[in-house]
Parts: structure tokens; sequence; C-alpha cells
């Protein structure tokens, strides 16, 4: 139990009379990326909602940093969520705040003075590219940009776990891929443990075959694996009726015989 | 939402809530009664047998002028025998200064308290009464008297009656009045109905000029002498005449009683002048008769005017008859005595009524307020 | 689960979501500054059309009693009928119902809205309290300019009868103040601000409550904002029974 990131143990959870999760178990660990794959409405925004304590399991236990936060108070968990940042779907970026206050918003709600925010945004922004819409409103941007700038938002404060939902959804291939590059960085240079939720198999795969790098110039560089040597960091969650299908690092994954994870691949 | 408009923001929340609280301090003071709280008020107390429902903060007047309010409402203790006759106290704050002058000058100590009240709705003021200059100032928590005053309320109850009657009253002279005005009735005939009046005019025009034919001799005169039964008529309407003078003399009969009365004479008189005027236009006819002229001049040589003259001679005899049997008004008023008895008694009963009246005027008069 | 059950749950929500917005009111963030905009955004912002309404109320009112007074000769109390009448119910109530329909429906689509996009979860996520960042803010504000607005209201109610009384039914303007001012007495001073008070409350959490459960994307703010304005009148006129009821017995005069 003491050295996963994330762990969850036998989580029961129903909304009404629809039970979404029904026994899920898994760990994620320190470092890990974690593909979490299913049907849509599978449950598997729930999974991130659990883990940041948005809501809470009929029954099981859920780990966070070594931190059994099934029982946790609101306060509890706001302190918890400082390690935590979590993309949402479309952004989620409040609209009345413009992109500054919105990836400074952990800074501005602890007080922090104006040059440190400042310049904690820019880093963030650079980072996802886009230190030029420093100004503009979440509303003047386009989906992808407000996803990147969702994902700028959750790195301030350097959480060691990073969530994702469905960061690529609606999104055109090369869009998709940029987001997908970013998880990448993070997860190969920054060493963060992160659940990325996702449907899409393009997803797994540019995750899976790829890794970052710090090329000869000194920037970034995405390479793809070498044949046959698949990322060890990133494993596979698949999730169906609200049970665990298949826990397992890649090669599991591709040469699953599951007839619906073939299903899943074949459809790529 | 940059910093520097927070001032912007502040500055008109600010205005707002400021001025908010300028006028709820402003009502406050204005409920308090008097936008200047740190006046000292000169307290004058009364006491009373009864305060009729008056508040704390009712309205307290000299002389009907609004100078203070009641303040407090205190009840003495239980007084030692039953005829006590002040059982609550009243504090009463006056203004320091009222119309120039300190309060303590303008009531002074033989001021009395009087309990009011006003408007339909009741509401209760004490009204204070200005005193002499005799009687000394007052002074802070001085004791002035107090005296009831009656209420609407106890003049309601107590002159039920008078208004009753006064409607009685009143209903009745209407009634007369309006009698009189048709033209029913004694009076009213006589008032009215100028007939008779014209009666009497032409009556006394043809009898002047019958005397002076008489007296001259001529014509239808002549014939009247000659024959005797006009002559026989005229004695008997002369011997009525008499009688009835007779009768007027004694003060029999309405127009007796009236001759006697002063008030009646001077009608006479009045009648008199007429019958003088009217007189004086006969001798004008008469010359004019004499030269012959006119209508007249040719009536003497016309057998027309005798049997006019017989005639109207049957109609006054007739009138006379009437008269002298009390047949209509003018022989109601001649022969009947009772009438006149009535009309005296009716106006000696109103004159004893108004002298009642006035002497007790609740006996008479009823306000009856309803309401709704 | 039946209506009463539902009831029940609504209103231990609505408490917890006081509660929550409330509790530890020193504890940093303090959040001034939003409560600030907020206050300017409901008091400000809707003291047009209370000046609006409560002038031509008060006017409406001096025309309507004038007559029924003048027939008990009683025309002079013109004024203090108008201040009374203004300054226990109409003042309050129709000061709160305009802030429930304007600010209240704001509330509840503004909140409403968050919560559709995941702005609320977001906030969450992000380790700040939305109740202490969104609740709060607006419930102080409501309670605060509820109050503030009903006092102006008032004043140009009363301003608006007297220019009626001037105009129309031949009554001095001294006559008109001077029975205005004998309606003024501290009971219902209090009682004007026990009810804004509560009015204002009411407000606050029905937009706040309906704003934070929104379901179901534009049509549920939608809802949201409509339930908000309808539930707050509802609350708004059956608390001003019992409050009158209160106020009224406290005060001697029921």
């Amino acid at each position: 139990m003491g050295e996963y990131a994330i762990e969850f143990q036998d989580v029961h959870l129903s909304f009404g009379t629809q039970k979404v999760l029904d026994g899920i178990s898994f760990g994620v660990y320190p470092g890990e990326t974690k593909i979490v794959m299913g049907g849509s409405g599978t449950g598997k925004s729930t999974v991130l909602k659990l883990v940041l304590g948005l809501l809470k399991p009929d029954s099981g236990r859920i780990f966070v940093d070594n931190e059994d936060i099934t029982d946790f108070s609101e306060s509890q968990l706001t302190v918890m969520r400082q390690k935590i940042g979590m993309v949402f779907q479309e952004g989620a970026l409040f609209d009345s705040l413009s992109v500054y206050e919105n990836v400074g918003y952990r800074l501005f709600e602890r007080g922090a003075d104006e040059e440190e925010i400042e310049e904690t945004v820019r880093r963030m922004l650079r980072f996802v590219n886009l230190e030029d819409a420093i100004n503009k409103m979440p509303a003047e941007l386009s989906g992808g940009m407000r996803r990147r700038v969702g994902i700028a938002r959750a790195l301030v404060g350097n959480p060691k776990i990073i969530l994702y939902d469905e960061p690529t959804a609606g999104l055109d291939p090369p869009t998709a891929r940029t987001i997908c590059e970013l998880a990448i960085k993070l997860r190969d240079l920054e060493g963060v443990s992160s659940l990325f939720v996702t449907h899409r198999i393009q997803d797994a795969l540019t995750l899976a075959d790829h890794h970052a790098t710090i090329g000869d110039n000194g920037e970034v560089v995405i390479v793809k694996n070498p044949r046959g040597q698949t990322e060890t960091a990133t494993t596979f969650l698949m999730l169906r009726h609200g049970k665990v299908l298949l826990e397992g690092d890649a090669d599991t994954f591709w040469n699953s015989t599951d007839p619906y994870i073939r299903t899943f691949l074949e459809l790529d | 939402m940059a910093k520097k408009k927070l001032s912007v923001l502040d500055l008109r929340i600010g205005l707002m809530t400021l001025v908010a609280i300028m006028v709820l301090v402003a009502t406050i003071l204005t409920i308090s009664g008097d936008l200047n709280p740190f006046r000292r008020e000169l307290i004058v107390r009364t006491r009373l047998s009864n305060v009729d429902g008056l508040r704390p903060g009712a309205e307290v007047r000299l002389s009907g002028v609004k100078v203070g309010k009641v303040q407090r409402v205190l009840l003495l203790p239980v007084p030692e025998s039953t005829d006590a006759a002040q059982t609550v106290e009243l504090e009463l704050a006056l203004e320091p200064i009222i119309d120039g002058k300190p309060a303590g000058e303008r009531v002074r100590q033989d001021s009395k308290v009087i309990l009011g009240s006003v408007g339909l709705l009741g509401d209760k003021v004490v009204d204070i009464t200005p005193g002499t200059l005799r009687a000394a100032p007052v002074n802070d928590g001085d004791l002035i008297g107090g005296a009831s005053e009656t209420t609407i309320r106890q003049i309601i109850s107590g002159a039920d009656d008078i208004l009753a009657n006064f409607t009685t009253l009143s209903d009745s002279l209407k009634q007369i009045a309006d009698k009189i005005n048709r033209g029913e009735g004694t009076v009213g005939r006589l008032v009215s109905d100028a007939e008779l009046y014209n009666n009497l005019e032409r009556t006394t025009a043809e009898a002047a000029r019958l005397v002076q034919e008489i007296r001259t001799g001529q014509g239808t005169a002549a014939k009247l002498i000659g024959d005797p039964r006009l002559y026989d008529d005229l004695d008997a309407a002369i011997r009525r005449v008499e009688k009835l003078l007779a009768d007027i003399n004694d003060g029999r009969g309405t127009l007796g009683k009236l001759a006697t009365d002063d008030r009646a004479y001077l009608e006479v008189v009045a009648v008199l002048e007429r019958l003088d005027r009217t007189s004086a236009k006969l001798e004008d006819a008469i010359t004019r008769l004499e030269r012959g002229e006119g209508t007249v001049g040719r009536l003497l040589h016309d057998d027309k005017l005798y049997r006019d003259a017989e005639q109207t001679l049957a109609g006054l005899n007739q009138l006379l008859a009437g008269l002298e049997r009390g047949e209509g008004s003018a022989g109601k008023l001649l022969r009947d005595p009772q009438l006149y008895d009535n009309l005296t008694e009716t106006a000696a009963q109103a004159n004893q009524l108004l002298i009642d009246f006035r002497q007790d005027p609740k006996k008479y008069l009823t306000i009856r307020l309803k309401l709704f | 689960m039946n209506l009463f059950l539902l009831l029940l749950v609504e209103l231990q929500e609505a408490t917890l979501l006081v509660w929550r917005a409330v509790r530890h009111p020193f504890r940093r963030p303090l959040y001034w500054r939003e409560t600030v905009v907020q206050m300017d955004t409901i008091g400000f912002g809707t003291l047009p059309i209370v000046l609006l309404a409560g002038f031509f109320i008060g006017a409406v009112l001096a025309l309507q009693t004038a007559g029924t007074l003048r027939s008990f000769g009683a025309q002079n109390y013109t004024g203090r009928l108008v201040a009374t009448s203004l300054l226990r119910e109409l003042g309050p109530v129709l000061t709160c119902i305009l802030l429930a329909g304007r600010s209240g429906s704001g509330i509840a689509a503004e909140l409403g809205a968050m919560c559709v996009s995941e702005q609320i979860d977001a906030m969450r996520a992000l380790g700040t309290d939305p109740f202490r960042k969104l609740v709060r803010p607006r419930l102080i504000a409501l309670m605060t300019m509820a109050p503030i607005l009903t006092i102006f209201a008032n004043v140009i109610g009363i301003v608006g009868g007297l220019v009626v009384a001037i105009t129309f039914l031949q009554i001095p303007s001294s006559v008109y103040l001077a029975s205005a001012r004998e309606a003024l007495n501290y009971d219902d001073l209090w009682g004007m601000f026990l009810k804004t008070g509560v009015f204002g409350l009411i407000v606050a959490i029905v937009g706040c409550r309906c704003g934070l459960r929104t379901r179901g994307g534009t049509v549920g703010v939608g809802q949201s904002t409509t339930t908000s304005v309808v539930v707050s009148i509802v609350l708004i006129l059956v608390s001003d029974f019992f409050l009158t009821r209160l106020i009224l017995t406290l005060s001697g005069t029921a």
C-alpha cells in the first residue's frame, strides 16, 4: 500500500439506481501514467472525481499519496488537492477571467504577489505554447487552446499527480497530438503520476509509442520509441460495465484476447 | 475586474450605504420627536381622575397650539376614599422655547390641563389653558391643575332628545309656512288672496260714489231717493253696518278684537290712507261728472247706472250679510272669535316653547350621530 | 421520495449551504473583492428599478387611498397611510421581490452555468471552496443591500405619494409630510430590518441553491433560473405573513 501514488480498493458507486462503479481496484505507481479506457459513460470521469474527492464512494477505499481520503472532510481535501492537478473536458476555464487570471488562479487564491504569479503563468503558458494568449478571454480561444490553458492551469503549483479527463475529445488529430505530446513531456521530463482518461485508441498509441527527451539544442524533442519497445511507465486500465476488464502494461493490452478489447483495437 | 475598478465600485456602494444610513438616522430622530436631542424640555405635571385612553406620545397643546408631548402616564397609588379626584399623573414635555418666550412663562401656575380628542378617530390630546399673568410662571416639575372637559361622547350621550324635538318643531313650523304659502287656512288666504282686498276696495269705491250721488241728488241718486225699495235695502244695509260697527266697538268678533288691538288700528289707518287716496281719485271723477264728462256723465242720463247700482247694492248686501254670518275669509275673521283665540294661543305657546328651550336646551335637543 | 421528504432534504441542503458559506468567517482568503463586486451589482444595479417602482407605488397608494379617506373626511391622513403601508409592507416585500427577479435569477443563472460547464468542479479541484468564494459574497451582499434598497424605496415612495397629493389631491405638502412623519415609529423600523434581512437571506439561499444544483446543460440553467425566481417570491410572501404577525405581536399592536 505504500508504493502507490493512487490506489483504489474495491470501490463501489451508484448514481440513484444506476451502478457506475462495481468493485474497482487498481493502483498507479509514482511516475506512472495509467491510461483509463472504456466506452462513453462507463464511469471513467467518475474515477477521476473520486480521486479528487469531488465524489465519495458508497463503499471501498481510496488512497492518494499514501493517505486514505475516503472519509476526508472538505477542508482536508482542499489541502490534499494542492498535490493534484486536473484537466477537465472542455477545459472548464472560468469564463469571466482572462487566461492570465485562470492560469494563475491557485496563486491568486493563495495571495502570492504579482511578480511571482506573472512569472509562473508565463512559464506554464510557454510549456503549452500559448504565451501570447496570456491576456485573452476564454471565449476568444479555440477548443484546443482552451484545453492547453487548462493544462497550464492544472500545472501551477507543481502537482505530483495529474488527472486528464478526455483531453482530446472533439479535437482534430494534429491538436490532439499536441495534447498528447504535452502529457508525454510531463510524464518523462517531470515525472508526474497521472490518470489519462480517454476513449480514443490513437491517444493510447501515441502515449505508448513515444517518449520525450532533451535534444541537442536543449529543447524538448518527442521521439518515437524503437520498434518493439514500449514505454514501461505507461499502463492501461480498461473499464466495462463498471468493472475492470483489464489492467496491465501496453503489451498486455495490444495482445489481449478479450473480444471487447479487440473491437476497440480494431476500430482504430 | 482589475484592481482599479474596485475603487469606483467601492465608492458607489459606500455612497448608497451612507445615504441610507443618513435617512435612517433622520428617521429615528424624527420619531423621537425632535431633530435636536439635546434640548432641555420643560416638564409640567398634572393630576387627573381619568385620562380616557391618553397615551405617552400624545400631543400637548397650549390654547390649541402644539407645544409638546405627553412623556409619561403614571397611575398614582390607590387613594384612601372613593371620591378622590386624582388617580393619574401626567408628565408633559414642553418645548423649552415657545414662540420666542420660555415655556415657563407661557404656562402659568393657574393654567389648567384639559383632555380633549381630535378628529373623528378620537385621538387624544392634552390642552393647556394659558392662565393669567397674575399667577407665577411655571418651573420644571411643577404641578398644575386639571379639569375634565366633556368629550364629544358625553355630549352625544346627553343630548339625545333635543334633536328629535327640534326636528318636530321645525316640521310643524314648516307645515304652517307651507300652508300659508299655498294660501290655505285663514291666514294663508289672507296673505295670498288678493281678491278679498280687491273686493273691499271696489266696494269702498262704489260706496263712496254712491254716497256722493246721494248728496248731490242727481240722476240715479234721485231715483234712489224716489225708490223706496232701494231705500229700504240701503236702510237695511246701513243698519247692518251700524250693527257691525257696534260690534266692533264692543270688541265682539274678531274684527272687534282686532280694532281694540293697536296693531290692527295701525293697519286700518293704513287702509284708510289708501281710501283717502282712492276718494281723492273719486273727487276727480265726480268733478268730471259734474262737468258732465266721461262715462259717468252719460250715466246720469242713463238708466244703466241705476240698474248697476241696484245690483251692486244687492251684492254689497249679500257681502255684508255673508260677513255677518261669518262666511268667507273676512267673514270668518269678523265673526269668529275662535280663530283669533287660536292664533293668540299659538303665539303664546310658541313664545313659551322658546323660553323653555332657552332655559333648558338639553330637554329639547337631541343630537344623534350615527356613525356608519 | 415523497414531497415531504423532498422538502426536508431541500431544507437540509439549504442549511448546509449557509453553514458552509458562513463558517470560519475569519479564515483567509476573505474574498472582499468578490463581496464588494456583488454588493455593487446587486445594490447599485437594482437601485434604478427600485427607485422607479417605489415612486410609482407610492403615487398609486396615495391616489387610491385618498378617495376612500375623503369619504371619512380624513384625506389629510393620506401621508400617514402611504408612509405606513410602505414602511411595513410594500417597501420590504416589493423591493425584495424585485431583487429576487433581478439578482436572484442572475445568481441562479450564473452559478448554474458554471455548474454545467464544470467550473465549480474545477474550482474545487484548484483548492477553492465555492461556498466561500461564490455563495458567501452574494449572501452578504443581499442581506446588506436589501435593507438599504428598501430605505431608498420607502423614501422615494413617500415622495411619489407627495407628488400625487400635491398635484391631484389638493393636499398641501406640509400636511402630507406632517402626517407622514407621524406614521414613523420604532416598531416599523426594526420590523423593516427584520423583514428585509430575512427576505434577502431567502433570495440568496434560493438563488445559490438552484444554481449550484443545476443539471442538464443550458436547459437546466433555464430551469434553475425560473425555479429560483418562483420559489424566492413564494417564500418571501409566505414568510412575510409570519413575520408580520411576529412583528405586530412583539410591538403590541396585533
